[in-house]
């Protein structure tokens, strides 16, 4: 283990000796996966042999604009846990500038499976996947639900109208691309009413979804979580990116009607399908302008990762089923 | 040396280029497949997840070098019957509303320029594969 490693372990004993009494720390290993943060998955050992099966997040190198947001997330998950959604225990979690120099959140492991191919695939997960969209409905629910009074401490960002926020972010980037102008072209003449305003996790899909063999275990990845409309998450999970491959509208296995359904039964919210098809092909845009925002950190030097240089490259996929999305929609602009 | 001897040294043409063989293309393929050849190895998921990863940047790269000329002239021939200088000025004549008596024609050319771009990005990506 180079000397990177051994200044890591050093760190996190430091960092857990009170809390949890580790003076080892062993099986440190980095995780596959995340293209803006580090997850390291580690044991932690007390005086008593004693093992914590734990996860450190940290922010990566280099990426300026997510800099600082571990310990908000960290107070995000604790709140969402006090209101039955499925998250993992918080031990520590800070912004202050430490030996490694980026914010960073631990938590304690939970088995389970965050890689979505296997989820969908492998017979391993035929039992959680057969409740998969009723157990996402009843997460969406429960975080939906959250009164706002009971957020008043966390700094979180009121999104009242998404479409603006995205479209000032694209036009900020400089970088033309004729099928997003003519997506945001048709958004803008078909506005949905809103649902809002409430939490809204921002990023709830597979891969940010710990999934054991019974179902749902954890959501994870909060780090863009704000105030906002919930149908925004609804029509996030059906985005094609986050289909995986799979055949179904929603998450790659379910059916938007089934989803709608479950949603309806644990939130008392009826989201119409329109709705949830407009966030849809919202979803569709803004996982475009972040692949060419995330593209962008290469070209600009901010980060040397292959991964984020290759997800500029997934901009024409986005583009791409847009114009799917939108060739039977166009008319009713004209 | 025979005739026969003489034919078979014969090296295939390099085609219409100032450098020698071989081209970027080769040299990009040859990588791909050191590459792939890792990916079936003794390495950790780690390390094979950073080897696919590369190995899809190498074949954008290789699709890249062999369609860009192509792609550029249709790209030019698109943006010319729309009377656009550039995918800037087409960008912001959508957005302005400047089709919208014409939804049906711009989105069948804009359809041409990115099947074009994901057939070099992703060509896995395709639903339909007469799209490409």
């Amino acid at each position: 283990m180079g000397n990177k490693d051994d200044s890591l372990e050093s760190f996190l004993i430091r960092t857990l000796s009170e809390s949890l009494g580790v003076v080892a720390v062993s099986n440190l290993v980095r995780l596959t996966g995340g293209a803006n943060r580090e997850t390291w998955s580690f044991d932690g050992e007390d005086t008593e042999g004693n093992t914590s099966e734990l996860i450190l997040q940290v922010d990566r190198e280099g990426l300026d604009r997510l800099i600082g947001t571990c310990s908000r997330e960290a107070q995000i998950v604790k709140k969402a846990g006090e209101w039955n959604v499925p998250v993992p225990t918080v031990i520590a979690s800070s912004d202050i500038p430490n030996a490694l120099g980026r914010s960073f959140t631990i938590t304690r492991r939970i088995e389970g499976e965050t890689i979505a191919r296997k989820i969908l695939r492998d017979q391993e997960w035929e039992t959680a996947r057969l409740k998969l969209v009723t157990d996402c409905a009843a997460a969406l629910g429960a975080i939906h639900s959250i009164p706002l009074e009971e957020l008043g401490g966390i700094e979180l960002v009121k999104d009242t109208d998404s479409l603006t926020s995205l479209v000032d972010i694209y036009d900020a980037l400089s970088d033309p691309h004729p099928t997003f102008d003519l997506a945001i072209r048709w958004l803008e003449a078909n506005r949905p009413e809103s649902l809002g305003p409430c939490l809204v996790h921002g990023d709830f899909r597979l891969g940010n979804l710990l999934i054991g063999k019974d179902g749902l275990r954890a959501v994870l990845d909060w780090e863009i979580a704000h105030i906002g409309d919930p149908a925004a998450d609804l029509g996030w999970m059906c985005v094609r990116a986050w289909r995986f491959g799979g055949k179904g509208k929603v998450a790659g296995i379910g059916r938007y009607t089934n989803f709608l359904d479950d949603y309806e039964t644990r939130s008392g919210t009826r989201v119409p399908l329109e709705t949830l098809q407009w966030w849809e092909i919202f979803g569709t845009l803004r996982w475009g302008i972040i692949c060419l925002q995330m593209g962008g950190d290469f070209r600009a030097g901010r980060t040397s990762s292959i991964e984020i240089a290759t997800i500029g490259r997934r901009v024409a996929e986005n583009e791409y089923d847009l114009l799917s999305s939108l060739k039977e929609q166009l008319y009713e602009l004209a | 040396m025979s005739l026969h001897e003489k034919m078979d040294m014969a090296l295939p043409p390099r085609g219409d280029t100032p450098y020698d063989a071989p081209s970027a293309h080769q040299l990009i393929e040859a990588v791909n497949l050191l590459i792939s050849e890792e990916l079936g190895g003794e390495n950790s998921p780690t390390q094979k997840w950073k080897l696919r990863i590369a190995s899809n940047a190498l074949g954008i790269a290789s699709r890249e070098v062999q369609n860009i000329q192509e792609d550029r002239r249709t790209l030019r021939s698109i943006l010319d019957s729309l009377q656009m200088e550039s995918e800037k000025d087409l960008s912001e004549a959508i957005r302005n509303g400047a089709f919208d008596d014409r939804l049906e024609d711009i989105h069948a050319n804009l359809v041409q320029v990115v099947n074009k771009k994901l057939l070099v990005a992703n060509p896995s990506y395709f639903i339909d594969r007469n799209d490409s």
